[in-house]
């Protein structure tokens, strides 16, 4: 096909894929050097989110996350490669980018002298914002938040997770288009964090907000996020949405049988007879089947031969793996 | 995983920063008003607030001045044939030169604790993710500090001209202060001696841990302080407040230039 290609077009067609990558980071290299010693940080970081993605980052303590979030929200320089943050490279615009991202620091970064009230007030009024969308917006949040009753107290009179919850509300108070999270659950008692996480689902899923989310608790991200990528001293180990990452890693899919009276070792061989079956008996009343894809042709099969052989099968589940069996299996832990 | 094709059109690298930027007043105040909210709670920095302008401003010139008064004649001698030579005396060379180290005690004491504070606080990381730019961040820093220190000389000035005024009046019967030398001291040598004694402790309080070392290191300045109090008993304090005033005014230009330039988020999110 050929159609007069100006350059204005390509240009629209270039920024094109630019755009929908809210984020985007190639070969990202930090180094943080000193007299001493250089620390590599980062290491080559291949990223790429789109916008309305709840991503989560994983790894373990020291690994580049909080690291990844300074360099893209523009505090820290790349020492090679490129971060694009809303198509803009971070060396380029970091007020407009600034502008438009809320950040949740790991120390909550409030000041402790003045009420939350205050600090909230003080931090919303760089952003342009009319001052009564901003006190609707700041007293919304603080009631989604559970935080009206101690809006006019000290943030340093404030209980741990109580701080941390003011400062989620000092993130988000300026509407951001894309937001990065830096533990948002430390410290939060349960019911906080269930409701924390309503809330980013919200954000994610109805306003189409951006989120970044470095975190340590594997359940949260499998709950909430599209994308997951794990890293590790500075590089990037896997990156992909939950359920692609178990496909990836574990090639077997596990089957619980569970029958009502106990069963003889000879069943668990004659089960792994079949092809593409390993079985093994993990207690008297329970049968635990290995099975290669496709799992949907071969568990009838072998469920009709258990109760062939006399079985009476009570309970058939399928064993899927946690976020957490992923991370722990990349880390070279036990599953 | 990058495509070459998908390469965006703006990779021209302003990193660098020539063209002088453009500073938004309006967001520079609402950092200082934070900041002066915050001075308010800190005994730190409200006790030498308090007390400098009280010893040096009313309480000195009182002891200086005011007490021998009490006696007129006792101030007669060959060298002050008149009360009011005495007067004239004791006001240019023992109270004018406390006039500089005023700013320079008010100024220091909040200027040290701008960015180290913030960084004592854990709240640097905070104020620095505001969509400011650095300069505008640092000009912020610098204005916080500048102009308490400003008002509150001012405020000095004004309790120690009328006071001995008052004093001397008796002797003079007319208004003897200000004249064009404490005009020239207070509105031309205070600011520019002010902003250099900010932009050290500025500089150095972003580089210092916290607020207590960069206290001591920007209290080196006070040096000049000496100079300026022996050079007054010499009688040759304004021709010394002239030099100075010339070469703080070099000085700060080049400061103003530079410092904001330098200045950058990141040596202070990495350095510890
Ligand atoms: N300012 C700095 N100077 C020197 N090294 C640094 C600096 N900041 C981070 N590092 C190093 O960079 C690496 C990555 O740190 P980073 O804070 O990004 O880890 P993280 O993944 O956020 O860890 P955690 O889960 O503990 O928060 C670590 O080895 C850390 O020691
Ligand atoms: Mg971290």
């Amino acid at each position: 096909m050929s159609f007069p290609c100006t350059t204005r077009f390509r240009r629209l067609v270039a920024g094109r894929s630019i755009l929908d990558d809210i984020i985007e980071i190639r070969n990202l290299v930090k180094v943080f050097s000193s007299k001493k010693s250089n620390v590599v940080a980062l290491n080559e970081i291949n990223l790429k989110i789109k916008k309305g993605t709840i991503f989560s980052f994983l790894g373990p303590n020291g690994a580049g996350k909080t690291t990844t979030v300074r360099l893209l929200s523009c505090l820290l320089k790349p020492t090679a490669g490129e971060a694009y943050v809303f198509g803009k490279n971070v060396l380029d615009d970091p007020v407009g980018i600034r502008s438009r991202i809320g950040v949740l620091t790991e120390n909550h970064g409030m000041y402790e002298r003045m009420t939350v009230k205050e600090n909230l007030d003080f931090f919303s009024s760089f952003y342009g914002i009319d001052k009564v969308a901003i006190a609707s917006r700041i007293s919304e949040l603080l009631s989604a938040f559970n935080l009206t009753d101690r809006a006019d107290d000290k943030v340093g009179t404030l209980s741990k997770g109580l701080k941390q919850r003011a400062a989620l509300i000092k993130t988000l108070v300026h509407d951001p288009e894309l937001v990065f999270l830096d533990e948002p659950t430390a410290g939060l008692d349960p019911k906080a964090s269930v409701e924390f996480r309503d809330y980013i689902q919200l954000l994610g899923k109805q306003y189409h907000k951006t989120i970044f989310m470095c975190t340590h608790n594997l359940v949260e991200a499998q709950k909430l996020s599209d994308l997951v990528a794990i890293i590790d001293k500075g590089s990037i180990k896997k990156i992909g949405p939950p359920a692609e990452l178990e496909k990836q890693l574990f090639e077997a899919v596990t089957f619980k049988v569970v029958s009502a009276r106990p069963m003889s070792g000879d069943i668990a061989l004659s089960i792994a007879d079949n092809e593409g079956v390993k079985a093994s008996l993990a207690g008297p009343n329970e049968l635990t089947v290995f099975l290669s894809k496709p799992e949907e042709e071969i568990m009838p099969r072998i469920v009709r031969k258990l109760v062939h052989l006399g079985v009476p099968v009570v309970e058939v589940a399928r064993q899927s793996h946690s976020l957490e069996d992923i991370y722990l299996k990349l880390m070279g832990g036990e599953v | 995983m990058a495509q070459t094709e998908e390469k965006p059109l703006d990779t021209g690298r302003k990193g660098r920063k020539l063209r002088p930027e453009k500073i938004r007043l309006g967001l520079l105040l609402k950092v200082s008003r934070k900041d002066w909210r915050e001075i308010r709670g800190n005994k730190q920095i409200m006790l030498p607030m308090i007390v400098v302008p009280v010893v040096f401003a009313i309480v000195y010139p009182i002891l200086m001045i005011g007490a021998p008064l009490s006696d007129p004649a006792s101030v007669i001698s060959p060298s002050f044939p008149t009360v009011f030579s005495y007067i004239a005396f004791m006001t240019s060379s023992v109270v004018k030169p406390l006039f500089v180290l005023i700013p320079l005690l008010i100024t220091m004491a909040i200027a040290s604790d701008s960015w180290a504070g913030e960084k004592e606080r854990k709240t640097a990381e905070s104020i620095f993710l505001l969509p400011l730019s650095d300069t505008e961040l640092f000009t912020a820093k610098v204005l916080s500090s500048f102009i308490p220190g400003m008002l509150v000389t001012w405020a000095c000035a004004a309790g120690t001209m009328t006071l001995i005024d008052v004093m001397a009046f008796p002797f003079y019967p007319a208004i003897y202060l200000p004249d064009w030398s404490w005009i020239f001291m207070l509105f031309v040598f205070t600011p520019i001696m002010s902003f250099f004694t900010i932009y050290i402790n500025v500089w150095v309080s972003y580089r210092a841990r916290d607020t207590k070392s960069a206290q001591q290191i920007g209290g080196s300045v006070i040096v000049v302080v000496l100079g300026v109090m022996v050079s007054s008993f010499l009688g040759v304090i304004d021709p010394v407040l002239y030099t100075l005033t010339a070469v703080f005014a070099a000085v700060d230009f080049i400061l103003f230039y530079f410092a904001p330039r330098v200045f950058s988020r990141e040596t202070m999110i990495a350095r510890f």
